[in-house]
């Protein structure tokens, strides 16, 4: 791929259109885009252990229907040119948005509200905390008290609870379900979408490291290098340390629980390549649910379907 | 966020405490959560410790120039970990203070400010920061809700800053904003540790705290600590006085499961 150029992705068709390096648009499934810039693993990077080297990937996700949108996670500063020019390529004008911050606290989730706010028509944002503007006012060239009515009305702020639905789209074609995992660091939500039975994971499932920001950035069967070994030494060099001798089996069961409620055919991390396929899906719960087992303490097994 | 008129206020010789209250439902009710930075006046420099949730930008940005007005300038803001409670406001600060340097566990921040990028500088624990007159030393915490937190101490202050540690809410209708744990004995710092603990360090209800607990308590002893200066908590100048209670809230908490089944935000 020629430098300074980035590829639009189409699943199905295999389109490409080259517009800037490591910005990559995908269209995971029907009225779903991944917004997936790339950043070097050189060891700088909290979220993959400091001896990995690669190429990985700040995700964002666009669902659209009828006429409305949710934009889940806003990505890192290092992207903002790059994630508000995405969304307005995805975006028709009259377009309201609302936003679903899955990790509200940390700056991979909420590093671009202000500037996509003051970008395009927001109604709604969706977090963990109240103020969710405010939290999100870490720029100093903007300012969250200037710039938050849009077309003269306010934008709403919803805290989520453990567990509701959001309905994108009228007739209630498209309800999220939104919910808390018991498998998490800091408050964050996972959201699972019917329509393309894709299971946003937040900072879950979210290790898949390329040689090159190229990707390919959808893990299928058939590109799917990742070990055991691998999970495990990712969980404990990150945001999982906490894992090795705790009581896994509560996290073990809920995880399982959740496959088994919902069908899976996609798991769309905060970061690294999407994770596609049935059979892609039902190796990664594996993988994670193994090393559970040898990093934790687990006292029983836990039946999956 | 609400301002109190109590800060800034002098935590320890040379230790001042910032910042503001976050408020969260809780029980039908409001509670408060600290949400602080502190900031060291040394001989030769200053050092700010967190650099506060962006919520606070503007009372921060007015008690740091009354604080700084006469004394050595603002050299280093450490933050403790890269979550937006506590490092939130690094490049607001790093604009209002060109010769500051944000150092600690600087990690990530090129990805989220990365026209800062030239301004950061790595610490790791066992570093040594001269201020001028005393010594901040960066230790590897004991409690930490990420893998990067750092943990520091003032060694003429005496003063154990513990980013995500002691953490624990206050009610704000008894008055207790801006208070020193000493001051109000009346609130109930094991409920308040236990409720905190569950919903900001979950793998807490997964793991065995006592070594925790002991690790925490040689800490103590090995540092001589006499101030406890927590992000979230109130701070502590009894340090006697606060460690069982402290300690109450963090085995409460503890191996419990979802303890807190609603909304503590």
């Amino acid at each position: 791929m020629p430098s300074g150029t980035r590829r639009i992705y189409e699943l199905a068709a295999t389109t490409t259109e080259d517009i800037a390096l490591g910005a990559h648009v995908i269209r995971v499934g029907r009225d779903l885009t991944a917004f997936c810039n790339t950043y070097e693993v050189d060891g700088r990077v909290s979220w993959h252990p400091p001896e990995v080297r690669g190429h990985a990937t700040v995700n964002c996700y666009l669902l659209k229907q009828d006429g409305n949108a949710l934009l889940i996670d806003t990505g890192v500063g290092a992207h903002r040119t790059d994630v508000t020019g995405q969304l307005a390529d995805e975006l028709p004008a009259s377009t309201r948005l609302e936003i679903l911050l899955l990790r509200q606290g940390e700056f991979d989730s909420i590093g671009n509200l202000l500037p996509l706010a003051r970008s395009f028509s927001v109604k709604t944002i969706y977090g963990q905390f109240s103020e969710a503007p405010r939290w999100g006012d870490i720029h100093p060239d903007l300012d969250a008290t200037d710039g938050w009515n849009v077309d003269g009305e306010a934008v709403a702020t919803v805290v989520l609870s453990r567990q509701e639905t959001i309905e994108l789209g009228e007739g209630g074609v498209r309800q999220l379900s939104v919910f808390r995992p018991l498998l998490r660091l800091l408050s964050t939500h996972w959201v699972y979408d019917p329509l393309t039975r894709s299971l946003f994971t937040s900072d879950s499932f979210a290790y898949v490291v390329r040689p090159s920001d190229a990707g390919p950035w959808m893990l299928t069967s058939a590109n799917d290098d990742m070990t055991g070994d691998q999970v495990r030494e990712h969980l404990m060099g990150t945001r999982y340390w906490w894992l090795a001798r705790s009581t896994v089996d509560e996290l073990r069961r809920s995880l399982a629980a959740v496959f088994e409620a919902y069908e899976v055919e996609q798991i769309a991390p905060a970061f690294g390549a999407i994770i596609t396929g049935s059979d892609a899906v039902a190796r990664h719960v594996a993988l994670v649910d193994e090393a559970l087992v040898e990093l934790g303490q687990s006292s029983a097994a836990i039946v999956r379907t | 966020m609400t301002e109190t008129d109590r800060l800034p206020r002098e935590l320890a010789a040379g230790v001042h405490w910032l910042g503001a209250c976050e408020l969260f439902p809780y029980k039908g009710g409001v509670i408060h959560s600290g949400d602080s930075q502190f900031l060291i006046l040394g001989d030769d420099a200053s050092l700010l410790v967190e650099a506060g949730l962006p919520n606070d930008h503007r009372v921060i940005a007015t008690q740091l120039s009354t604080l700084l007005a006469d004394a050595p300038p603002l050299r280093y803001i450490w933050t403790t970990h890269q979550e937006i409670p506590h490092a939130g406001g690094a490049a607001r600060l790093l604009d209002r203070y060109p010769t500051a340097t944000l150092i600690g566990n600087v990690q990530d921040y090129h990805l989220f400010f990365p026209e800062y990028a030239d301004r950061f500088s790595p610490r790791a624990p066992g570093d040594e920061i001269d201020l001028g007159g005393t010594t901040f030393l960066v230790l590897a915490p004991v409690i930490r809700d990420m893998i990067t937190t750092q943990w520091g101490f003032d060694t003429r202050s005496r003063t154990l800053f513990s980013a995500d540690g002691f953490a624990y809410a206050h009610q704000h209708a008894a008055d207790q904003c801006g208070r020193f744990a000493e001051e109000v004995s009346e609130l109930d710092i094991p409920d308040m540790t236990g409720m905190f603990t569950d919903q900001s360090l979950t793998w807490a209800r997964y793991t065995d705290m006592t070594p925790v607990v002991a690790r925490l308590e040689a800490m103590i002893d090995e540092l001589g600590v006499e101030v406890i200066a927590p992000t979230h908590g109130l701070p502590a100048t009894d340090v006697a006085a606060i460690m069982p209670r402290i300690i109450d809230g963090l085995m409460t908490a503890a191996g419990v499961g979802e303890r807190y089944q609603g909304r503590m935000t």
